[in-house]
């Protein structure tokens, strides 16, 4: 399971408040991912994944 | 720092300040710009009617029913259609115009009165005039005030538009927005000024929220006790969201006999409460959840789906041939079923592919109550009084409002197990759906959840205290055992939220969090005049709530 943020990351943080354990923002205040997708929180990522605005997360299982 | 659009005007907004390259919602930047044109437009068509109704002229009410159209389709997830706004700014313009050569002093118009602009590209370019959107007002404090007004102003302008598909009108309230509308362009209005304003449009909002229970109860009878099934049939259906009750009555009538199912999805689970509503047998249940897991649910779903007010979020490939709006909802590329108020619409088009489609995939089985309006909860008065009289129920909280997709929301269903089995839930709106499914038991019969309905229903829940206070002989509604713990999301919480403190309610907590567009010092207003707060820990705030 695999989670990765495309080119177009607008910072919004909506990622972060649906799955903080995989999702954070970075110092330039953009999305990255840190944490490992997992059994616990794949509904979480999938969420983000379908939350994100701009649509550049992509969450594999 | 230049920004491309700026809006802050819903809960989740980037960052809990604002969003500036496109909005959360999933409205692009140039579609943000042009609703704060036609926001801009409509406060000129308002200083044209209401100088009008100084001089003694009369305004029509087709002009105040376009007022509410317009500010109800700036409403977060209402609509994203470029096409859509463009044709509103350009008859806002004619009818401000028209609306204007009867004015006998023109002399003082201000700009959003006067500009004029005849094509997309026009309008483009307008829509980025320093004096246009939220940033225009520099102060931060006359700006947080403007924009809590005009966010209040919205909601209430949502109400107002269901209320006149009804045939229910409320000359009063219309033409305080229009005044209030005009009022948010004059830079000589205090602060002060402005916070007495905002009071003001929650004493109107409680007058537009009583006009739509009047409107609604009237159509289709109180809202009384209904189990509502939350499996599914086997025939195909078609999926009603929104709010809109009438647009809900005209699919029912249209479609009876036909084979298919009608089956309501967040904010219009309420539908099944009201008698005129629950008498079509076809009516078959409620699917899915509120408004932000659509996603999902709308592609399971299999069948057509009738938005007919916010929320609609961009929609998924795999549903968009099958999602239509109508009202003020709208999406580029999704068909739109037209029909202004009182004029019949033509829902056969949703009606025949629905018999093509399967059957929705079934998320759960069982059944969720409610209907628990002001007349049916006033039927149960004597219950519920000797139930608290007994102590059997202790305490009210009131935890209506809004649903959204914060993962911090999970804190209303933690809080909502975690309560004293003696705590009733009352609630309205699309917040129910974090714990209407928890089966939390009743007491003496009342369950633990009492649910109103929509969002407006949050009136019920106003008049249930006010009776609670009149039978326990109070002085004071902030003396009954009840408190308020309110999630938010849009704009029509923020009249809800004006409403409440207009009727004098203290202590309210907001959130999950507290809107960006209130400045610190807006912020201090509300903590040290009404008691506002946020949210905390579960555990903190059963503490604080003493429960």
């Amino acid at each position: 399971m695999k989670a990765v943020i495309n080119e177009g990351c607008i910072g919004c943080g909506m990622c972060v408040s649906t799955c903080e354990e995989v999702f954070r923002l970075n110092d330039d205040g953009l999305a990255e991912v840190y944490g490992e997708v997992t059994a616990a929180n794949l509904d979480d990522a999938k969420d983000a994944e379908s939350n994100c605005p701009v649509e550049v997360i992509e969450v594999t299982e | 720092m230049e920004t491309s659009m700026f809006c802050y005007q819903c809960q989740e907004t980037a960052g809990c300040k604002g969003c500036t390259k496109v909005g959360v919602c999933g409205k692009p930047a140039g579609t943000a710009r042009l609703q704060d044109l036609l926001i801009y437009a409509t406060k000129g068509l308002s200083e044209v009617s209401t100088k009008l109704r100084a001089e003694g002229k009369d305004v029509p009410v087709t002009l105040d029913h376009y007022v509410s159209v317009n500010l109800f389709t700036t409403i977060t997830n209402a609509n994203f259609d470029d096409d859509v706004f463009n044709k509103r700014i350009m008859e806002t313009l004619a009818l401000r115009d028209e609306l204007a050569a009867g004015l006998t002093d023109k002399s003082s118009l201000l700009d959003a009165a006067t500009f004029t602009v005849s094509n997309a590209t026009e309008i483009e370019e307008k829509a980025k005039d320093s004096r246009v959107g939220v940033l225009a007002t520099k102060n931060e404090d006359v700006r947080s005030l403007r924009e809590l007004i005009t966010y209040g102003l919205k909601g209430l302008a949502a109400y107002m538009k269901h209320a006149n598909a009804l045939g229910f009108e409320n000359k009063d309230v219309d033409v305080f927005t229009q005044s209030t509308l005009a009022k948010l362009q004059d830079d000589t209005l205090s602060v002060d000024d402005l916070v007495a304003l905002t009071l003001e449009t929650g004493k109107f909002g409680v007058d537009a929220m009583a006009t739509l229970d009047t409107a609604n109860t009237t159509s289709y009878g109180n809202p009384e006790i209904t189990k509502v099934n939350i499996g599914v049939g086997g025939r195909p259906g078609i999926l009603v969201s929104g709010h809109d009750l009438s647009d809900m009555e005209e699919l029912l009538k249209q479609s009876e006999g036909q084979g298919i199912d009608i089956y309501t999805h967040g904010e219009m689970l309420p539908a099944h409460y009201y008698p005129e509503l629950k008498k079509y047998s076809h009516l078959y249940g409620n699917y899915g959840n509120a408004w932000w897991k659509q996603k999902e649910e709308f592609e399971s779903f299999n069948g057509p789906i009738l938005m007919t007010t916010n929320c609609i979020v961009p929609p998924k490939g795999s549903y968009k041939d099958r999602i239509y709006t109508t009202g003020a909802a709208g999406f580029p590329g999704v068909k739109h079923i037209k029909g202004d108020n009182g004029k019949v619409k033509d829902f056969t088009e949703i009606i025949e592919l629905a018999k093509k489609c399967q059957a929705p995939v079934e998320l759960e089985k069982g059944e969720i109550v409610g209907g628990f309006a002001h007349e049916q909860v006033f039927a149960l008065a004597d219950t519920v009084v000797d139930a608290v009289k007994s102590g059997a129920i202790k305490r009210f909280i009131v935890m209506a409002g809004c649903d959204g997709r914060a993962k911090s929301r999970n804190y209303y269903t933690e809080f909502a197990e975690a309560l004293p089995k003696d705590v009733v839930i009352l609630t309205a709106g699309c917040a129910k759906f974090r714990y209407n499914k928890l089966n939390l038991g009743d007491i003496n019969g009342v369950p633990r959840v009492l649910d109103a309905g929509q969002c407006n229903d949050s009136y019920s829940l106003a008049l249930i205290a006010l009776k609670l206070k009149e039978i326990f002989g109070l002085d004071d509604v902030n003396k009954l055992p009840i408190v308020y713990n309110i999630a938010w999301y849009e704009q029509k919480a923020v009249i809800v939220l004006l409403a409440l403190l207009y009727l004098g309610v203290k202590d309210i907590h907001l959130g999950p969090t507290l809107p960006a567009f209130l400045s610190p010092n807006v912020v201090d207003v509300l903590v040290k005049n009404f008691g506002i707060a946020g949210i905390g820990t579960v555990e903190d705030d059963m503490k604080l709530f003493n429960l």
